[in-house]
Formats: structure tokens, sequence, C-alpha cells
């Protein structure tokens, strides 16, 4: 999984994440940039990964290789979205008079574009109440399909009115001495997955007696609030006050309240919203001389089209306005940005602009302005659209986020200092209320996170004297019964993809044909990759988690080579991304955020906390991944659904395990619950956050880092390992500068997680994110057999690289893996540091293999008469002979 | 505001049978806090406890609720684990601790209660005290600016991991086993020093008495730099369980989950002897050989035995009233002793001193009011059995902590003839007769139907003058940290830091927000 903060490692998490809900709405009038609470530099978004939402993790530095054009500092090409909508209206006509048939008619049309469905179901005579029963299936048209045992789903037909206009409408015929008292429905747009429904309850079509006084549904019997219905659906019924009545056609006699049905005719407005796709293209040029910039943009957006922006110095991301001249067409808005109207371009195609700007900016900031409601922003993360304007800063701009993040105050101290400064600040008692409501979603997510850390902490106390104990389960000599924390303990893992895996289009395939090569390695589980439909082509923006075809292959092919992975003796983890979903529909405010597939949830599923997104549910017990909604796991629902899709997989496709995507983003007391609901064979977790640096120099004591890994895997109760990010990163540090004393903690153990708990670190030097074609933190180059002869010496679960396999490292890799298996270290081996100095690590495991990494001298000595079992560059390993 | 608005008409609007979960809406525990907090927000400036939440001055909402009430708003603690010191000088899952005291602070809590004991301060002689442990707390609600409630407790309970009383005192009961409470039948509490030899020279030749005085005097010495800065109430063990009250219970099992009527406790010899001596003096010798013999056993149910009947019992008769008032006397007698001790100790300090009573709720609809007897509760002519408590506690100026303020009735407890209600409004009656405060606890976590936060929150926001001076909510650890009863309670909490809901104001702003939200797109991009 990439995410742009992991681009560069040597950044710690930057703040909390921000907390503006959407009701911040009423609170940000000032304009001032939404990131005002410190979040960190905008990322910059290059076009693409379909659906409309793209993966930040490649766009690193903005400026790399676009040297073609002279003098270009950026150029940019931003993707919009736009919401339309459409009017239309939908009717009701019951027609009273029999046909030949004795039957009488309810005709339900509408005449707005999309796939219709009506959703409905009848009250028999003498039922009270708004419960609904499937008809007798004589009524149902053709095409119906029951829903449960209470409701009939009929699509609309597409006809022609006399206009030639299309509409939809379908028929429900009914005998005329049938003892029906009401149809009931609602209205379905399958494309976008919108309800439509009356005032916020069922339309009902009362077929007997009097329906005067109660015409589908008793008149404004439920208060709908202005926007709220909006969370329900995306069709909006208009407001009625133009039409405050259905205009009523009552064919004949009103008196006539006997048992018959009664003829009328109904309209209703409806509107639907549509999408259209834009861009903008954003270029920033180095050419009028050493002070100025050209900035021009470019959009495809007919029509009018406004910029509101402002510049930024020093990367405070404060707004200000630049001196005049500003570009024609200029306004300023409240003192605090600019409006510039884009000039139409001659061919009609768009706007564009382009002016002069004071180099001394750093950045600039903007939003488009479509018309008066519609604003729209940087779709990848809802925020402002951020140009930097130098290529220098971007530099400076980490240099100085990372050092702002260094400092190590405990978050709860900068939370209620942020409050006492805000409270100082504060004027209007408006503003006040306001801000005050901030500031307690904030404290409540702080609170909300002490809650959990402290249950994790009082629920299993063993987690507070992992630093005094130092090994959790340090029993060696007992190996445990299989846990899905450790496997059996002897796991070698191989991780059997890269990050373009994905190309070949039929990789399940090809990895089938290293099945007996991997095996004769000795690899006794494979990691494969996510399997599920994908908005991104690796996997890793699920969609429709029970759709298993995807860009590596079919799901039939998937089972074969885990038939095969099976037959050689490897178990085959699946790669669960639980974290977050993609969307297929639109809310009605254009957030992506209602579900489709068999687990079509809605926006409740959704955490709150990500305004892009808009979700109802609660806030997330996590981080939060920005490019798509991250899933609440608080959810019951969410949860009965998640496991029951881990369990289908384990039985449809044969996964004995899992390898967690991003379980930062959620609380692993929620990933014990899904692990003992799927009863894996072997788990484990990437929680890979930024190890501490002071001053961009790696601190030795990384203990809070792993602190952290530990405490997940204590939160899902030991049922799943982690990995062991800390030990890579003061891996890279170690050897890449020849400190190779950081390998020994204070206490003489190892210093990452492998030191605390090696029974659940899955050690590794590479995977798809970190090496492979993204390089997000890739392991020193030339390096890469010292790390391996440090993690398959050492205790832990050892986890190689699909493409370190497969290259020139594959003998040595090979002969060290067939010394720990032939020495059966384990994931609880003992370790026994013997050397950790400028240039040489030396340590030896169960007293069975010494091994030495560093161009430092160092043998064996003691009563062991060691063999060397394997040498190489920097590296050395010996054993006790069998 | 505007999806919050929108959840709470939901369920109502989708069809039956619109979506699977339309039925069975997914819980919400989350949003609907959310609703209420919001809400609270908005009374920012006008609430009691919110100002406390954001650091404003206090001062002027206390001069506001001054003219409602002299009664200064509930100080709201929360209890620690009560093994949250065991050794003496590590402070058990400190971190969670740590979590929890920043939690609690966040939330709005006052201070923090900390369990204190014995066994733990002074645990192998009595020459050697460690407070090491406690004041590593101590520091730790310092550093977050709550205030601290210290109960010094001398029994430990059975059944938790704290040691019932420390070694040399066990080991001076051993050599004289009479020195702990006794019940008919032998069974000995090793929890809990009889009440009749508080003034005895028996443990290494000291009595207990001087022991507990010592123990304060430590304590008081040990942590003179917080008494002035974070240790706002002093809470006086005066039995087992931290309650002024007899082990009636059967040995060895946990005071907290017996719901019988007990028995009497007077049967190590020391007792014995007392009551004798009081037989004598009052000039029926037969009446001090023992205890009334026709008592029910622990589970029996009052009518079992001729003692607590309800009509006829022994108990309306002279010999039941003298035992009765003798036995409840040594009560109030032991209490007092200590009080004054504790008052020697701690009474020049800027710390309220308070000791808590039990909730004897159980067969509270007998007449004879035999659970409450048998701790020694017990007032003659059928009245009210507190009261002689309340009137000492009054003497020495210590607040009566109740810790029953979340029990409420229900079927199970109605078998016992519990009734919840009488004895809360006896005890306040008791605590008004004799101008005694009252404080509050909780008898269990709010995670049963025994147990409530709106009992609680009623108990609290009372306008009566009994209105309790704190509530301390028991205890942390991970029942309390859990998703079943965190969210909860930080309902309950911000409701009773922010006081009443305030309609109005409420319905104003859900107005505007109403409004503001038809073109909330608008205005969140204008906000850039």
């Amino acid at each position: 999984m990439a995410v742009a903060s992991w681009s560069i490692p040597a950044i710690p998490r930057v703040g909390p994440p921000a907390t503006v809900v959407l009701l911040g709405g009423a609170f940000l009038t000032a304009a001032r940039p939404l990131a005002w609470r410190g979040r960190a530099t905008p990322r910059i978004v290059r076009l693409g990964g379909g659906g409309g939402v793209s993966r930040a993790g490649a766009a690193e530095t903005p400026v790399a290789g676009s040297g073609e054009e002279a003098g270009v500092v950026f150029s940019e090409k931003f993707p919009l979205r736009q919401c339309r909508t459409v009017e239309g209206k939908a009717w009701v006509r019951v027609d009273a008079e029999p046909d030949g048939d004795g039957k009488c008619k309810v005709l339900i049309g509408c005449d707005v574009e999309g796939k219709w469905v009506l959703h409905w179901g009848v009250s028999y005579d003498g039922e009270h109440g708004r419960e609904w029963d499937q008809p007798p299936s004589e009524m149902r048209p053709p095409g119906s399909v029951p829903i449960k045992d209470y409701a009939i789903e009929t699509p609309l037909d597409i006809s022609h009115n006399s206009d030639g206009q299309m509409i939809h409408e379908v028929k429900i015929k009914i005998d005329k001495g049938a003892p029906i008292a009401t149809v009931n429905f609602v209205l379905k747009e399958e494309e976008t997955g919108a309800w439509f429904q009356h005032k916020g309850q069922d339309f009902r079509i009362p077929l007997r007696g009097s329906f005067g006084g109660d015409l589908l549904g008793r008149k404004q019997d439920i208060d709908v609030r202005p926007g709220a219905l909006g969370h329900l659906s995306n069709v909006l019924q208009k407001p009625e006050k133009q039409n405050a009545e259905p205009q009523k056609i009552v064919p004949d006699d009103k008196g006539s309240r006997d048992k018959s049905i009664s003829g009328f005719y109904e309209e209703y407005p409806i509107l639907k919203s549509v999408y259209a796709q834009n861009f903008i293209t954003v270029t920033v040029r180095e050419n009028n001389g050493p002070n100025k910039h050209t900035v021009e943009f470019d959009t495809d957006i007919p029509g009018q089209a406004i910029i509101h922006w402002g510049v930024c110095k020093d990367n405070t991301m404060t707004w200000e306005i630049p001196p005049e001249p500003h570009p024609p067409a200029t306004k300023i808005f409240r003192q605090k940005a600019l409006q510039t109207l884009l000039q139409q371009k001659a061919d009609g195609t768009g706007n564009s602009i382009s002016f002069l700007l004071d180099a001394e900016y750093s950045g600039l900031i903007f939003v488009l302005k479509v018309d008066e409601y519609t604003w729209l922003r940087n779709m990848e993360n809802g925020f402002d659209f951020y140009i930097p304007l130098t290529r220098a800063d971007t530099n400076t701009a980490r240099n100085s986020e990372k050092q702002k993040a260094d400092d190590k105050s405990p978050q709860t101290d900068g939370l209620i200092s942020d409050i006492r400064n805000l409270v100082v600040g504060l004027t209007s008692r408006r503003s006040q209320r306001v801000k005050n409501k901030i500031l307690q979603e904030d404290v409540l997510q702080e609170i909300e996170r002490l809650a959990a850390e402290a249950y994790s902490i009082f629920r299993s106390p063993t987690i507070d004297t992992v630093e005094e104990s130092v090994y959790i389960d340090d029993d060696s000599s007992i190996v445990k019964p299989a846990c899905s924390g450790t496997g059996s303990g002897f796991e070698i893992l191989c991780q059997g993809f890269n990050w373009e895996s994905h190309k070949s289009g039929k990789w399940y395939v090809e990895l089938g044909t290293k099945v007996k090569e991997l095996s004769s390695l000795g690899f006794t589980i494979v990691w494969s990759p996510p399997p599920t439909d994908s908005v991104s082509p690796e996997g890793y923006m699920p969609r429709d988690l029970y759709n298993l075809n995807s860009r590596y292959g079919t799901m039939e092919e998937l089972k074969e080579v885990v038939k095969i992975f099976h037959g050689a003796g490897i178990k085959v983890l699946g790669d669960a991304v639980l974290n977050h979903r993609c969307a297929q529909f639109q809310n009605q405010n254009g957030a992506w955020n209602i579900f489709g597939g068999r687990l079509n949830w809605d926006d409740r599923a959704v955490v709150a906390d990500d305004p892009h997104f808009q979700g109802r549910g609660n806030k997330s017990s996590g981080d939060n991944f920005h490019a798509a909604p991250n899933i609440d796991h608080s959810q019951e629902f969410v949860r009965s659904d998640l496991k029951e899709w881990l369990c289908w997989m384990r039985k449809e496709v044969g996964y004995d395990g899992w390898r967690l995507d991003f379980v930062r983003g959620f609380w692993g007391g929620y990933v014990k619950d899904y692990l003992e609901a799927s009863e894996p064979y072997f788990a484990v977790g990437e929680y890979w956050d930024s190890l501490s640096y002071t001053y961009g120099e790696m601190d030795y004591n990384q203990d809070a880092h792993r602190q952290r890994i530990v405490d997940w895997i204590n939160a899902t109760n030991g049922n799943a390992g982690a990995f062991d990010v800390t030990t890579k990163g003061i891996l890279h540090a170690a050897l890449e500068r020849s400190e190779y004393w950081r390998l020994s903690d204070e206490k003489g153990k190892p210093p990452g997680v492998l030191g605390w708990w090696p029974s659940r670190a899955v050690t590794f030097i590479e995977n798809h994110d970190t090496g492979s074609t993204q390089g997000h933190w890739r392991f020193p180059f030339g390096m890469e057999l010292q790390g391996y002869a440090y993690i398959l010496t050492h205790p832990g679960t050892p986890a190689v690289f699909y493409d370190h396999i497969f290259s020139h490292l594959h003998p040595e890799i090979a002969k060290l893996i067939s010394i720990r298996r032939r020495q059966k270290i384990h994931c609880r081996s003992k370790i026994k540091i013997l050397k950790a100095e400028g240039n040489v690590y030396a340590a030896e495991v169960d007293e069975r293999i010494t091994m030495k990494i560093g161009a430092g001298h160092f043998e064996p000595s003691g009563p062991i008469d060691w063999v060397v079992a394997a040498e190489g560059h920097d590296y050395k390993i010996w054993e006790v002979p069998l | 505001m505007e999806s919050v608005l929108t959840t709470q008409h939901a369920a109502a609007r989708w069809p039956r049978g619109l979506r699977t979960e339309a039925g069975n809406a997914p819980a919400r525990v989350g949003f609907a806090r959310t609703t209420e907090l919001r809400g609270g927000g908005r009374r920012d400036l006008s609430a009691a406890g919110l100002g406390r939440f954001l650091g404003y001055a206090t001062g002027d909402h206390k001069n506001n609720n001054l003219e409602v009430d002299d009664v200064g708003p509930v100080r709201l603690f929360v209890g620690l684990p009560s093994d949250t010191v065991m050794d003496g000088s590590t402070v058990n899952s400190a971190r969670g601790v740590a979590a929890g005291l920043k939690a609690v602070k966040l939330l709005g809590a006052d201070g923090v209660e900390l369990p204190v004991f014995w066994s733990v301060a002074q645990p192998e002689s009595p020459d050697r005290f460690c407070w090491d442990g406690y004041k590593a707390v101590a520091d730790m609600a310092r550093a977050e600016g709550l205030s601290l409630r210290v109960t010094l407790h001398f029994h430990g309970s059975p059944g938790g991991n704290v040691p019932l009383l420390p070694v040399w005192v066990t080991t001076a009961a051993a050599d004289d086993p009479d020195i702990l409470f006794t019940d008919r039948s032998g069974g000995r509490h090793e929890d809990c020093l009889s009440f009749a030899v508080d003034e005895l020279p028996v443990l290494h030749g000291k009595s207990p008495l001087q022991c507990y005085e010592a123990f304060f005097r430590s304590f008081a010495d040990a942590f003179q730099d917080f008494f002035d800065s974070t240790i706002t109430d002093v809470t006086v063990g005066l039995g087992p369980n931290g309650e002024l009250r007899y082990p009636s219970y059967p040995p060895g099992s946990d005071a907290r989950g017996f719901t019988g009527v007990g028995e009497f406790q007077c049967y190590d010899k020391y007792m014995l002897a007392q009551l004798r001596k009081h037989a004598e003096e009052s000039g029926n010798a037969l009446w001090g050989l023992s205890g009334p013999h026709d008592t029910p056993r622990y589970h029996e149910s009052p009518d079992s035995g001729n003692f607590f009947k309800d009509n006829g019992g022994s108990w309306q008769s002279p010999y039941g009233d003298f035992f009765q008032s003798w036995y409840a006397g040594q009560l109030v007698g032991h209490g007092d002793r200590v009080l004054v001790v504790a008052n020697g100790v701690f009474g020049d300090k800027p710390a309220e001193l308070s000791a808590k009573v039990p909730f004897m709720h159980w067969w509270h609809g007998a007449r004879s009011r035999p659970a409450e007897a048998a701790a020694g509760f017990y007032k003659s002519n059928q009245k009210n059995g507190y009261s002689p408590v309340a009137k000492m506690f009054a003497r020495h100026g210590c607040t009566m902590i109740v810790p029953g303020m979340d029990v409420c009735m229900n079927k199970q407890h109605r078998i016992t003839g519990s009734s919840p209600d009488q004895l809360l409004v006896q005890i306040k009656n008791a605590c008004r007769r004799h101008g005694a405060r009252i404080a509050g606890e909780n008898a269990s976590l709010v995670l049963t139907h025994t147990s409530s936060f709106s009992r609680i929150r009623s108990n609290l926001l009372t306008a009566e003058r009994t209105r309790p001076s704190h509530f301390t909510y028991q205890r942390m650890g991970a029942d309390f940290f859990s998703p079943e009863h965190w969210p909860p309670f930080m309902e309950f909490v911000r409701s009773v830091v922010c006081g009443e809901w305030d309609e109005d104001e409420l319905a104003d702003e859900e107005h505007d927000m109403a409004s503001t939200s038809a073109n909330a797109n608008a205005r969140e991009a204008q906000a850039v």
C-alpha cells in the first residue's frame, strides 16, 4: 500500500488528522486555507487512476522529470468533477375502470433518464400500520424479483410518450375484487443507487375508501428538514413550494366511499444528479526574468469559471493577496483572496488565463468557482489545490515539516495548548460556539483514542511489562501450539508479487509455474496479491469485495494457483484490504460513499472524519487513508459483513490466512474479531508508520515506534504478527552509514519488534511499496544480502521479496534459507548479540548459528566447534555441524 | 448537525424492506453520543462544568450557582483500579492509567480516586512505609491537573489482587485468631480486625488504633506536597471494603456480591467479652453469654429463624433491642474512634474528610431490616438505622459516602426485598437531620440492568439540600474502557458536567444549522 507520507520515511506522522467535519462549513467563513490545522503539505495529484480516485503515492515530487519544456517549474493536470442536476417528474395513475378481464391498472412512471426499478409491496384490507406484504403473484408484472418476503422489485419499461420523449413506466394490474388496500412503493435508480421517496416515506396509493385525507400517507407527518433528506437519497424531491399540492385528477364522484378502486393521477417533481468530468491544467513557467513566474490555467469547463486564489510564503499555507497589478477581471474577495474570471477560449472549448506572479511566493492555492453554489476542489484530497511555485520549495517544505514533526511533545499537551490558544483568540459569540464545537471534535477524538489505548492495556496487562521483560514469550524450548500470529513458528514467507505483477493480466498463472521452485527453496507461506475488483490495477483500492476477478487473473485462476501451492505444501495468504473501500456511487453532494456489489453499504459504513467522503459512521478508530472512503469498523453490520467475506474467501478461494493492509487505519481489536471469525493459519498486519528522527538523523532509540506496533499486535490479542518496520528502518541506518551499533538496543537486545516480541515480528527488507518500481523506501542498494543474512538467521518470521528471489541474489538467499531450516531456527529462537560496533555486528542464535554482518572483523570463539556455513560480501555465517 | 438530524429520523423514514438494516438499524452509539455532545457544546458558555472543560476561569459559573443552591456543583471523580499499586513501588499498567487519566481529564472529570491500602504501604513491618508507587500515581494525577481523593483502606477485599492485611498483622492474627471478626460457627474474617481490639495492644505491642494513626501520619507526611495542590479529599476506611460496617457476609466472600441477610459477627473472644460486660452493666448478665441463637444463616431468608421474623420475631423483644443496640453501638464506637484519630492527623489539611457506609438495600422490605442490622445499622423502635452513624459523621465533619447512587429496582432484587429508593431516602433523611454532608459512588459499572446512568444523574442533579458534594464512578479497568461501557459513560459525564439541556437554545441552533446547511457546499468552499 502506498501512501504519500511513506514515500519519505523520514517524515513522522504530522499532527492529528484534521477533524473538520461537515458542520465545519459554518465556521470557515474567513478565507483561510483548509489546511489551517497544520495538515501536511498538500499532495500533488497526477491525473489518472480511473474512477476519479488517483493514487497519491506515485507523486513524490511534482516536478521530477518534467524537463521537456524549458523553464517549466510545475505542470499538472487535475481532474475535476461537477455535479449537475436533471429535473423531471414521476407520476402515478390509477385507472379505476376495469378492463376486459376485470382488472384495474396502476401506472407508475418517470421521465428522467436512468435505470429505474420499482421497489414495492402492498397492504391488505384490514391491516393497519405501514407494513409491507408481497402482492399476489398474479399481480406481479413480468420481470419482477421478490426481495425477501415483503417486497417486489420490478424494472420500469422504456417507452415513448405522445411527444416522442422517452419515458419509463410500469403497469400493475389488480383484480377489481382483490382485497388490497394500498400499493406502497419507492423508486430506485440502479446506476446511482439512489432511492426516490415521497417526503421521506413510502409512496402509498390507496385503492380503497377515502383518499382525500390520506393520500400518499398523511401529509407532512414527518418533518423533513431542508438538507436532511439528502443523506438518504441522491435523487431529491424538489421542494414542493411551487406546486404545493400535486394536481389531482379525480375522474369520478368524490363522494363514493364504497369499496371500489378509485382512479386518480398525480405527478411529483424529481431531481437526479449527474456528473460531469472536467479537468484543469496548471503550468508554472520561469521565463520572465528571475523574479517573475508565469502561471497558466487551462480548463475545459464550458461557461463561466473563476479561480478563487491566493498565494503563500514560506510554506505557511496562510493565504495572502499578491500586490497589484492583478490579472484582468479580478476581484478581491473579503480582503482574503482574489477571484479571477478565466477567459473564454476562442474555440469555445473552455477557459484559460495566464498571468505573472512575483517569484517570492512559494505556492499558489486555489479552488475553482463555477457558479455561486459550485466550488470545485482537489478531488484527490478534498482540499484546495496547491501549486508550488519554486522547485526548491518542495524540499524545504518537507524539511521544515520534518523538523516540526520531530518535536515529540505528547499529543494531548499539544491539543490542550491548541484549545487554549484558540479560546484566547475568540471574538464573537457565534464563532466561539462553533469553534468550541470543532475543538470538542478534537477533544472527543483524543478521548476516544485514549480510552481505546487504556482498554487494550487494562484488558491484557502483559503489554506494560514488555519493556521490563523484553521477551514476551521467551520460552524458546517450547514452541507453542499453532496460533495465527506465528503459524508453526518455523514459517518462512515469500511475497509472491511486486508492483508490476498486475501488468501481465495472468499473474496467478505465472506464479503457478514458480510454485515448485518456491517450495524447493524452503518457503512455507506465500503472500498473494489483493484479489478483489479494484479501482487501481494493483488491487489496493478494492471496490466489489465479492468480485475476485482482478488484473492478476480470474477467480478460477486464483483458486487453481492456491490449489497448486497447497499441493506443494505451501500456505497462501490473501492480501485483505479492510481499511478502505472504493465506492461505486456518489451521494447527492458528489461524495463517493455509496457502495455497490454484494456489500451495498451506504455512507453509514464510512468514517465520519474524512470530509471528502462525507461518511455518516463514527469517527475512525485509527489513521485515515485519504484516497478512498475509510470503512467504519465500529458498525456492527460492517463487521459482520467483513467477517462473512473473510470466511467466504477462506472457503471459496482456499486462502490459509491474511496479510492485512494498512492496519494503522483502524483499531486492532477489530482485527482480533476478524481473525477469530475467519480462523486463519497465519496472519500478518502492515502497521507502517515512521520511525523517529532528530534533525534528519534517525534516533538510536526506536522504542516508541516498536511500541506502537506491539500495541497493535496486542490489540489483536496476538492473533496476528506485524511487519517489523522498525527493524527494516534500523537496518537501513546501520548498513548505509556503517553504524552497526544501532543493531543492539539499550538492553543488548535487537532494537526492532524482533527484540520485544520476536514470535509476532515478521521481518522483511523490502516489499512492493518500499522497493519494486515504487521504491518508496528502498533498502540500501547492494546490501540486500546483509539484510537477509540478518533476518534469515534471527528469530521472528522472515519474509523474502519476490524480486530478490528471482534475481542474482537467488543462490545466496537459497543458501541462507537452507541454513535456517537445517538449524531449525524459529520465530522464538534465543539470540545473543556478541558485537555491535561501528562496522560490525555479530550475534549467536540458539547456540546453533553465529553470524556477522559489516566490514569489520569478527570470528566466533568458545567451546563450540563453529563451521563456516555461508560467506559473502560483508557477511559470514557459522553453524554447528549437524 | 445536519447529518445528525437525519440520523434521528432515518429509521422512521426508511420503508420496510428498503434495506436489510432497516429493521435492525446497526448500533450507533457513537452517533447518538456525538449528537448529545455537540448539543452540549452549544451550551459551552452558560453551562456549569464546561468552563472547566475548556479551561475557562471557573469563577463566573460558581457565582451563578450560588444563587440557585449554596452547594457547589457536584465534583466528579473516577476511581482508579484498586490494584493500581500492589507492591509499594511500582504502578501497574502505568500507561493504561496515564491514558485513563488523560481521557477522564479531557472528558471533564474533576479528579480521580486512588485507593491506598495498608497492606501495600506498610507491607512487611510496622516500622517501614513504602509510598513510592502511590506517589507516582499522585504525580501523574497532578501532572494532568486532576484532583485526588485518596481512600485509606485498612482492609483489603477478598477476591482482589491486593493483600487483605499487612503480613505482620496476619502473623499477629495467626498467633491470636480472635483479633479477627468471627461468626457464629467460628468462621474468621481474615480481611478484618475485630472492632473490639481497637484499643488493645494486639499488634506487636501496639493497638490497631495506634497503627491506624501511624499510617495516617505517615501518609500525611509523605504526601505533604500534594495536599496543597492535588489531594482534595481524604476518605478513611472504617471497616471491610472501606465501609463502616460489620463483615456480615460469609468469610472469604466479596462484600459487594453478597445479597443475603448475613450474620452477626460478635463471636471473637474480645467482642464476646465486651458483650458480657455490657450485659452485666445493664443488669441482664444472661444476655451477654452469646449472640442470638435464632438468627438465619448467611443465605437464608429472614423468616428461617425466629429472630428476624416480621411478626413476633425476637428482634422486637427487649433482648433483641438490647443486642442490636449494643452491636450497632460498637460499630458507631469504632467509627468514632478512628475518625477522632483521622481528624487529629488531617484536621488541619485543606482536604475534605469522608468515610463510606454500606448501601444495604437488600431485605429493606422486611420490617426488621435484617441486612442492615447484621451490618450494624440499627436504631431502637424501628427508627432509622443510619441515624446514629450520620450523627457521628456530622460530629466529625465527615462526609458520608453512599455507594449506591446507581442501583435501581429490578426483579431479582425485589425477591430480596430490595428497595434502593427507600434506602437512599432513609440515608438522606438521616444526614439531613444531623447535618452530615453526603457524597456518592456507584455500586457497580453500569453494564447491567441493576445499575443505570440516568439514576446516577438524577441523584446528582437533584436540587435537594442533600445533593452529593462529590460523586466517584468506580472504577477504571478493562470493562470501564470497553466499547460496551465507555461510550455511554462519556455521555453520562458530559451530561453531568454540562448540566441540563437548554431546549430553547437547542431549537435556535438547529434552525440556524438547518438554514446554513442548505448551501453548505458553497460555504465550505468560500471558506478556503
